[in-house]
């Protein structure tokens, strides 16, 4: 399923929910990312998973339109993130992985500001904000600065934040990194209510299970580049995603040679 | 195990040092004070040979200070020096012994205890006689030394809990400005009383002092010198037993320190429903949109957040000092002292510099939901004229009423009006063509990047310059118009010659920075590894 790098999508119907063409992006003298391109069609649970560094978050900045890419595009549903950045991101919901929000706004306040920001009319911003904080069990910390919230709270504001506007297309980067398996609860529960009514979901994660668990397609980057793209079995090809991401790319198997004393250790 | 303290004490602050950039500055700055502050010390102490009696006021002054000093910087500067936590040391396989001896052998390293040491050393010129009563005095300093980085210690790690809680982090960048603040203050506040060579005065506060423990080792050495061995060993074994106790506390801090679990920063606080979240307490009349918002959250992050909570109260103390220069000038029968509220809104020309290094990283929310840095400018111009504005007219209320200026005053008021909004266009500009990362580090006194301090004073100074210039206009014709209903004209056409700036500002401000979104956030955002 993976397309030509350079042939731009066109059309709107069967078009893809989310098209990468030959993203680039260098740091300096490192190279980021190197020319990804991908399809990701609609109402999928898209995994993009690769090794720490392999490029997914600048991948995902540059899907989303917070990091200009060197070369390349992004299309969202065939709308240019980079030239009608407008009406592209009113159908994007972004979760980033650092979590850098107005953390000096309580929970309800953050909820409101963002709906306000994307132009959303107060009653339903309060409405929504409501109902996603009592999904979350957020009610009690609604009046409480999320800077003083524990990172698994955080986690779920900023994905309430990002769904407010009932996105077609949720980028989430590293959702369930630290998260107690409560707060990973609620947010998946939260997760497949949204992809049921059709919407695309792209997340990024190294937890194999939690691929191999949520996602029907996955593709995985390795320094920058796609070494694999497809739907969950293609990846996997009668493996474990584990054991597939591990042979592709290329992990070092810790052998029966060296490290005797730590076997010999007695406490 | 105290070699090994030692060594990474002193490795801690080459490390600083190598970093470069603020680390570098602040520990230049720390050396100058340091080394000024062991010169006044020695001197002090030395004195007392040449005038007994002042020479005894003298240090009991300086040995207080010296205490206060070593309890007040690590409790403001926390972070600052990273073994200053026990809680960092905890999972150590350390008794309780080898801890307490290599973090005082720890305090030992550095610019502080040296200079600390060599003020001391005076001592021994201004105090010491022959015989028994030189080693009481060489006593004396010591155990004063040791007072100090114990009581440091210990102070330090009773509070540690409350100092690395977010509202304790918060207070401290509120007491370091303010502290940075006071000088200024005090300056417009004194009066000017005896001469500075009287010591006189300060003989009742020095005989106060001395009651404390704090202050026992200048007693002890004045009654050396005296010759009163017996009240001397007495206020030495005193100091040694308050040494001997705040040991015990701070071995029973420690161990409670290492071993419970930090109270919970995140419970939650009962919910205060019924208030619209962001529009309440006084903001209902925001309108629901983006500048709205943006105003709303503006407004309550101006008290909320540490760094702005500081310029909103040196912006109120402001008037204080206003008032205090136009008393001290004897100016209050003058009616044109109702502009002296116009200096209130010089606050906000810096305030309005670097509206999105501010936002920082947290800026993407604004990208991610499409880029309109019309409202986002706006709403941020209106918080500031809402913060503002209120000031300024208190201000002028006060001085009108002290100097009956009444007339005046609508016209000052305008103008105020006018001034912001002058600030608030060139800040605009300056916001989107040179944004400037402020690295949120409440541990660092000197908080911008690397080398950037310079360029953000000269970009101050420059956008103040111009702001001056196209002020200028209106400020020369109001001043030189006899007539109250003609000034009170002027002042609306350099209202409406403002509003004209303002609007041009954020215009050329759009301009400059549409597309270029990305580029704005990565500006302002941390340094971040690829």
């Amino acid at each position: 399923m993976s397309v030509e790098s350079g042939t731009v999508p066109s059309g709107r119907p069967g078009l893809p929910a989310v098209a990468l063409r030959g993203l680039t992006k260098r740091f300096g003298a490192k190279l980021a990312v190197g020319g990804i391109s991908l399809d990701v069609p609609h109402g999928s649970f898209f995994g993009l998973v690769g090794p720490n560094g392999a490029g997914k978050t600048t991948t995902l900045r540059m899907a989303t339109g917070l990091l200009r890419p060197d070369s390349g595009g992004v299309w969202i549903d065939g709308l240019d993130v980079w030239h009608e950045p407008v009406a592209a991101k009113r159908m994007i919901g972004v979760l980033p992985e650092d979590l850098h929000l107005f953390e000096r706004l309580t929970g309800a306040e953050l909820l409101t500001y963002h709906g306000l920001l994307r132009g959303m009319p107060i009653a339903v911003v309060r409405a929504r904000s409501e109902e996603l904080l009592a999904v979350l069990g957020l009610v009690d910390a609604a009046a409480t600065m999320v800077v003083d919230y524990s990172h698994g709270m955080r986690k779920k504001i900023a994905l309430a934040a990002a769904v407010l506007h009932a996105p077609r297309v949720l980028f989430l980067d590293e959702p369930f990194e630290a998260i107690d398996p409560v707060s990973a609860r609620a947010i998946k529960g939260v997760l497949e209510r949204y992809t049921s009514g059709g919407a695309t979901v792209v997340f990024s994660s190294h937890v194999m299970e939690l691929v191999e668990g949520l996602c029907d397609r996955v593709a995985v980057i390795h320094a920058g580049q796609v070494v694999a793209d497809g739907s969950l079995d293609e990846v996997r090809g009668g493996r474990s995603l584990e054991d597939a991401f591990v042979s592709l790319v290329g992990g070092a198997e810790v052998g029966a040679e060296g490290l005797g004393w730590l076997a010999s250790s007695s406490g | 195990m105290v070699g090994v303290f030692v060594r990474l004490k002193a490795r801690l602050i080459a490390n600083g040092l190598r970093t470069g950039g603020s680390q570098l500055f602040g520990f230049v700055v720390g050396l100058v004070f340091a080394v000024l502050l062991a010169i006044v010390g020695f001197a002090s102490l030395a004195a007392a040979r040449a005038n007994p009696v002042d020479g005894a006021v003298l240090t009991s002054l300086v040995t207080t200070a010296m205490v206060v000093g070593w309890v007040s910087f690590p409790v403001l500067g926390f972070g600052s020096d990273e073994t200053l936590d026990p809680t960092r040391l905890a999972l150590l396989p350390l008794t309780r012994r080898q801890l307490m001896t290599g973090l005082l052998a720890a305090s030992c390293v550095g610019v502080a205890p040296v200079a600390t040491g060599i003020a001391l050393a005076g001592a021994a010129v201004g105090f010491a006689p022959i015989g028994i009563g030189a080693v009481l005095v060489a006593l004396a300093a010591a155990l004063h030394l040791a007072l100090c980085l114990v009581l440091s210690r210990t102070v330090v790690t009773a509070l540690s809990a409350a100092l690395r809680s977010r509202r304790g982090r918060d207070l401290r960048i509120l007491l370091v400005a303010l502290v940075g603040f006071l000088p200024q203050l005090l300056r417009f506040v004194t009066v000017p009383g005896g001469s500075p060579g009287d010591l006189g005065a300060l003989r009742g506060t020095a005989r106060v002092l001395g009651w404390f423990p704090s202050g026992w080792a200048a007693r002890a050495m004045a009654s050396s010198r005296a010759g009163h061995l017996g009240p001397a060993v007495l206020e030495i074994a005193g100091l040694a037993v308050t040494i001997g106790l705040l040991l015990w506390w701070w071995a029973v801090t420690l161990d409670r320190l290492n071993t419970t679990a930090e109270a919970g920063a995140t419970a939650p606080r009962p919910a205060r429903r019924a208030v619209e979240p962001l529009f309440g307490g006084g903001l209902g009349l925001l309108p629901r949109n983006r500048p709205g918002a943006v105003a709303a959250r503006e407004v309550r992050y101006s008290w909320r957040e540490p760094r702005r909570r500081v310029a909103l109260i040196s912006g109120m103390l402001l008037p204080f000092i206003v008032l205090a220069g136009v008393i001290s000038r004897g100016g209050l029968h003058h009616r044109g002292v109702v502009y002296a509220c116009l200096l209130v809104t010089l606050g906000v020309g810096n305030r309005a510099l670097n509206h999105f290094g501010l936002d920082g990283a947290a800026l993407w929310v604004h990208e991610a939901a499409g880029s309109d840095l019309r409202a986002d400018l706006s709403g941020k111009n209106v918080s500031i004229l809402l913060t503002t504005l209120p000031v300024v007219a208190v201000t002028g209320v006060i001085l009108a009423a002290v100097s009956g200026g009444w007339p005046d005053l609508a016209v000052a008021m305008v103008l105020a009006v006018g001034a912001i909004g002058v600030q608030l266009g060139v800040g605009n500009v300056t916001s989107v063509r040179m944004p400037v990362p402020v690295p949120d580090n409440p541990g660092n006194l000197w908080s911008t990047s690397s080398g950037q301090g310079c360029i953000v004073g000269l970009l101050s100074m420059t956008a103040l310059a111009i702001e001056g210039l196209l002020v200028a206009p209106v400020a020369l014709a109001v001043a030189l118009t006899p007539s109250t209903a003609a000034r009170l004209g002027e002042a609306i056409v350099g209202l409406v010659y403002a509003g004209g700036l303002w609007w041009a500002g954020l215009a050329l401000a759009d301009r400059a920075g549409r597309n270029r979104g990305p580029e704005l956030l990565e500006a302002v955002s941390p340094r971040r590894a690829a």
